[in-house]
């Protein structure tokens, strides 16, 4: 009789994910929470089980739904109250923040069943949580003791007391840049992260840091390993992390490190379509791939902490009495990326009408000044602002990285999208075009 | 349209287009200005039902088939301009191949340049059998070297 290869647990809230699209056009619905899991352990070839805490009008519908993805055993740990838990999305391609809204947030309660624990008492060797409003001391309880837990704790965990308290070693810590409490515990990097961690005693501490690629902490051995960024075209990047985490549990048996770059491809993958058909085909088009081939093929990565050392240079009408929607729209992207933005308009001051000659110069030389300390230009030439275009002149002489982003199109002209590494009216491609450009600074300079 | 990397990932609508359009130049689609998300209709959509059930293999991964043209990259420090000193003439027909990074090489083998990480997928595009052929469109020697080529998929 054949050994069947150990099935994991997936522990965690099931909710509905709602897509807000512009006036017009037809919205967006997928069941969410640890759907996105789901789907990547499926895409896998993986089958696993369901340790659900779901709202009851839900509990059905999610039941067939996660047998279609190759769900041996559903068992509702926990009931959601008071909240239909509803998440609205409104920036799905995450160029900023995403701006979830949970419908109802304040007045939802969760009933955990405590008999559920005969249900889920089989031998898991792995267990993949995901922290929500549940009490995850008390779901921890329910769970086999010698199973190895692997814990996203980028949401709904306050610290590391929280982890602390569940008295277990944590096996895989995987965390987000996006995450709150990685402000708190780990924004400097990975070295004070997995400081901060080492009382769980992990086996790996992962950080995803986004369009920045991700990197892997082995706590045995103290390396740090690399694992690149697949950019492509951002349909939906909601869930992308949940489906790192499913494909890193997936291969976990082939090491670490081959786990996590075949995570980082199946997340790509997931970030680039919403089709559950097309994202297995692209992940079983990756599988052909060795860890040898993975590694050299390289990718995108730009490390949280050193993008603060890459100043880019905001060349835009960044006037007060100007329309400055777009500009802003870019400056939070970058920011909330953790790219240092210069604004020349701001930091060397707006000169009023009618100024001097000389006034002008001092500005123009001072502008130039701060250009030069920078290691890429992105330029938003709204208006057609002259003074945008003059610097994307200068940044292109000076073998300056330059991005533009024409959001209306008022700049489509040979000279400025054949002189720029990148021109486009999608604020997705630019932020994509950021990342890739200084990676390839950062790896220069790191000879 | 992202005139960084251009997309090989433009869906049925585009597919469609290509074909009454008798597969010309990619800028003929450009000017349609046609976006991934406006191709893209595919997966749960609508707020009645959750719709986006596997279907059991059909749609899956229209990147593969996709013509795409490119700016090569570390021209310089591939064969053919060591080599030669130069860069290939226009016409000059390529072959998209995976070595340790996706490369354009001559029919003779000779690696003209590498293509941006963004086209990593070809890897295992090329595993599967697809295959690229395709011709240098513009090239230049000078303080940078330039190759910019058009490439056609050959579906296994």
């Amino acid at each position: 009789m054949a050994i069947e290869a150990p099935v994991p647990l997936l522990v965690g809230e099931v909710s509905v994910d709602v897509t807000v699209t512009p006036r017009g056009q037809e919205q967006k619905l997928r069941l969410g929470g640890i759907a996105h899991a789901a789907r990547g352990f499926w895409a896998s070839g993986k089958p696993f089980a369901v340790a659900a805490v779901v709202p009851h009008y839900l509990e059905d519908s999610a039941r067939r739904y996660f047998a279609s993805f190759g769900c041996s055993d559903f068992c509702t740990i926990g009931y959601i109250s008071g909240a239909p838990n509803v998440t609205l999305v409104f920036d799905p391609t995450e160029v900023a923040d995403q701006e979830y809204d949970a419908l109802l947030r304040d007045e939802k309660s969760i009933a955990l069943r405590p008999q559920a624990s005969i249900a889920i008492a089989q031998n898991y060797t792995d267990i993949l949580i995901f922290p929500g409003s549940f009490d995850l001391g008390q779901v921890c309880n329910l769970l086999d003791v010698n199973a190895r837990l692997h814990i996203d704790v980028a949401y709904d965990v306050g610290g590391v007391d929280t982890l602390r308290a569940l008295g277990r070693s944590i096996s895989t810590i995987f965390m987000s840049t996006s995450s709150t409490l990685f402000v708190k515990i780990g924004s400097s990097g990975i070295d004070e992260l997995a400081r901060n961690f080492a009382a769980l005693d992990p086996d790996v501490v992962i950080l995803k840091e986004n369009r920045g690629g991700s990197r892997l902490r082995d706590c045995k051995t103290a390396a740090t390993h690399s694992l690149p960024a697949q950019l492509s075209t951002t349909v939906n990047s909601v869930g992308v992390g949940d489906v790192f985490a499913a494909t890193y549990i997936t291969h976990l048996g082939s090491g670490p490190l081959e786990a996590g770059m075949r995570a980082t491809y199946a997340s790509s993958a997931y970030a680039q379509t919403t089709d559950p058909d097309a994202f297995a085909a692209m992940v079983k088009r990756d599988a052909h791939l060795s860890l040898q081939e993975m590694i050299d093929l390289g990718g995108t990565a730009l490390p949280w902490e050193l993008r603060q050392r890459a100043d880019i240079y905001l060349a835009a009408p960044d006037f007060v009495r100007a329309d400055r929607r777009a500009i802003q729209r870019a400056v939070s992207s970058l920011q909330y990326h953790n790219f240092k933005v210069r604004r020349p308009v701001q930091e060397n001051g707006e000169l009023p009408i009618n100024s001097d000659a000389l006034t002008l110069d001092k500005t123009y030389r001072m502008d130039v000044a701060l250009l030069d300390e920078c290691k890429l230009l992105f330029a938003v030439p709204t208006g057609k602002d002259p003074g945008t275009l003059v610097e994307i002149g200068l940044a292109i002489a000076r073998r300056i990285p330059v991005v533009v982003y024409d959001p209306d199109r008022e700049c489509a002209n040979t000279m400025v999208i054949a002189g720029s590494d990148c021109y486009s009216a999608d604020l997705d491609a630019c932020l994509n075009a950021v990342f890739v450009l200084l990676s390839k600074t950062e790896r220069v300079s790191d000879g | 349209m992202d005139y960084f990397a251009p997309s090989n990932d433009t869906g049925h609508i585009v597919r469609y287009l290509e074909q009454i359009l008798g597969n010309r130049s990619r800028r003929t689609l450009d000017a349609l200005d046609l976006s991934l998300t406006d191709v893209h209709t595919m997966g749960s959509t609508g707020s009645g039902n959750f719709s986006d059930y596997p279907r059991g293999g059909q749609g899956g991964d229209d990147k593969c088939d996709k013509s795409f043209s490119v700016k090569l990259e570390d021209i310089e420090h591939c064969d053919y301009f060591k080599n030669h000193g130069t860069v290939p003439a226009v016409g000059t027909v390529l072959v998209v191949a995976h070595t340790k990074r996706i490369v354009a090489q001559t029919d003779t083998g000779e690696i003209v340049g590498n293509l941006p990480t963004s086209f990593n997928h070809l890897a295992g595009c090329l595993h599967q059998g697809f295959k690229y052929t395709g011709q240098v469109r513009d090239s230049k020697s000078g303080s940078v070297a330039i190759v910019t080529a058009d490439f056609a998929a050959e579906a296994p």
